[in-house]
């Protein structure tokens, strides 16, 4: 056998060759330093990186200390303790699957606009599935009445009252939500996941904008159509997911 | 369930995967480091690793129930962390075009600022000068153990394209360690 190619040689040592052709390629380099000499470095530098990289000092980076604060805000949302400023937030629900429970203070001021490209890329799916019964979809079942549209009276008792008015029906979406959670793909999750983070940004927003007016009509309405927002698009998931039974 | 016991306090992660949110920082807190140097090694800038370990454990959170022991923790949030990091590169390198782009072939290591600790860093320091694509190809090869056509397939990327970044960045190392 001639020398083999480096390329070939690589993938030997990457076990990339079929068995006839490996079988050659260590006939070969059993009897030729010279290709011996390209091969042992490759597995030597092998040896040495995972050497390198499973040490202590390497496995082991403190994260920054305020990562936990930024994975908490995400994932729990724990009941403030400065009242007012805060008070009209989504209540925190920490047992659920479903994300976005605290609204992101980080996201940009284009979180309403994405939030809204969001739930129309969602809407066009669920149209998309549902138009096609034949290969799975399952027409809209009818929604439980507790997940009616509430009645915030469009603001005019203040934030409080938008949240006291959707915060138990998107609870009881949620819930029915995580019973059909099973049946629905990955990546609808993760769309869906994405789109309720987006929305609870732009919730986030909206109440800190009440937070120094809080009043203001134009952005209470802002923030009733936050809530039907995420009320719709879960509702949405739950028809994609109805609960068993 | 050894790496439970030895560990995680008994009955965190069962209290974790309960919705306790202080359960799951005391998990956090106890592995937190080992995800946060996997990122950072496998990032182009510190920046994409803190975003990674942040997804990391929020996915970890949403996923706590599928974890029903019999892997150790810590392997299974490796494993997890290595899908955020896979798909990070994904939607970035579909975003910016350059990570396995021939253009990174053709450039020289980019100078990072990822700061590495402890010693030992010859081949680590020069690990984290190769270029971001061929950077992320040997890790995952070598240190990971993925094989090619899983990084292809994980990245979006051709098979050859991956083979490429390999050679690549091991001729990059054997030539900074021989300097």
């Amino acid at each position: 056998m001639n020398h083999p190619h480096e390329a070939l040689l690589h993938d030997f040592v990457d076990d990339e060759l079929g068995a006839p052709e490996r079988a050659r390629v260590a006939d070969h380099l059993a009897e030729c330093p010279a290709c011996r000499a390209v091969v042992s470095p490759i597995l030597g530098l092998r040896r040495e990186a995972r050497r390198a990289f499973d040490a202590p000092d390497a496995a082991r980076t403190p994260a920054p200390p305020d990562l936990w604060e930024r994975v908490e805000a995400r994932i729990a949302s724990p009941p403030s303790p400065t009242a007012g400023r805060h008070s009209a937030r989504p209540t925190g629900r920490s047992r659920g699957r479903w994300p976005g429970r605290r609204p992101s203070r980080a996201r940009p001021r284009a979180a309403w606009a994405a939030a809204v490209v969001l739930l129309a890329g969602f809407s066009f799916s669920l149209a998309y599935y549902l138009a096609r019964p034949e290969e799975g979809g399952r027409g809209a079942s009818p929604l439980p009445s507790a997940v009616a549209v509430p009645d915030a009276g469009h603001g005019a008792g203040g934030a409080a009252s938008i949240v006291r008015a959707y915060d138990p029906v998107l609870a009881e979406m949620e819930r029915l939500l995580e019973e059909g959670r099973g049946r629905l793909l990955p990546e609808t999750i993760a769309t869906l996941e994405e789109s309720l983070r987006i929305i609870d940004g732009a919730i986030g927003e909206v109440q800190d904008a009440l937070a120094s007016d809080p009043g203001h009509p134009g952005v209470l309405r802002s923030l009733e159509g936050a809530y039907q927002a995420k009320l719709r698009l879960l509702r949405q998931a739950v028809v994609l997911a109805p609960p068993e039974g | 369930m050894p790496e439970r016991a030895e560990h995680d306090p008994p009955g965190v992660l069962d209290r974790a995967r309960a919705g306790d949110v202080a359960a799951f920082e005391t998990v956090y807190h106890r592995h937190s480091a080992r995800v946060f140097a996997l990122c950072l090694r496998m990032a182009a800038t510190r920046a994409d690793a803190e975003d990674w370990a942040q997804e990391a454990w929020v996915r970890a959170w949403q996923r706590l129930g599928s974890f029903r022991g019999e892997a150790k923790f810590a392997t299974w949030m490796h494993r997890l962390t290595l899908n955020v990091i896979l798909d990070g590169m994904r939607r970035g390198a579909k975003r910016r075009d350059r990570t396995f782009g021939a253009r990174t072939l053709a450039r020289a290591p980019e100078a990072r600022t990822v700061e590495l600790p402890g010693e030992r860093l010859d081949l680590r320091r020069a690990v984290a000068a190769l270029p971001d694509g061929a950077r992320a190809v040997f890790l995952l090869h070598e240190v990971e153990g993925y094989k090619q056509r899983e990084i292809a397939e994980r990245l979006g990327v051709a098979v050859g394209t991956v083979k490429s970044q390999l050679h690549r960045a091991r001729k990059l190392l054997q030539e900074a360690l021989e300097r």
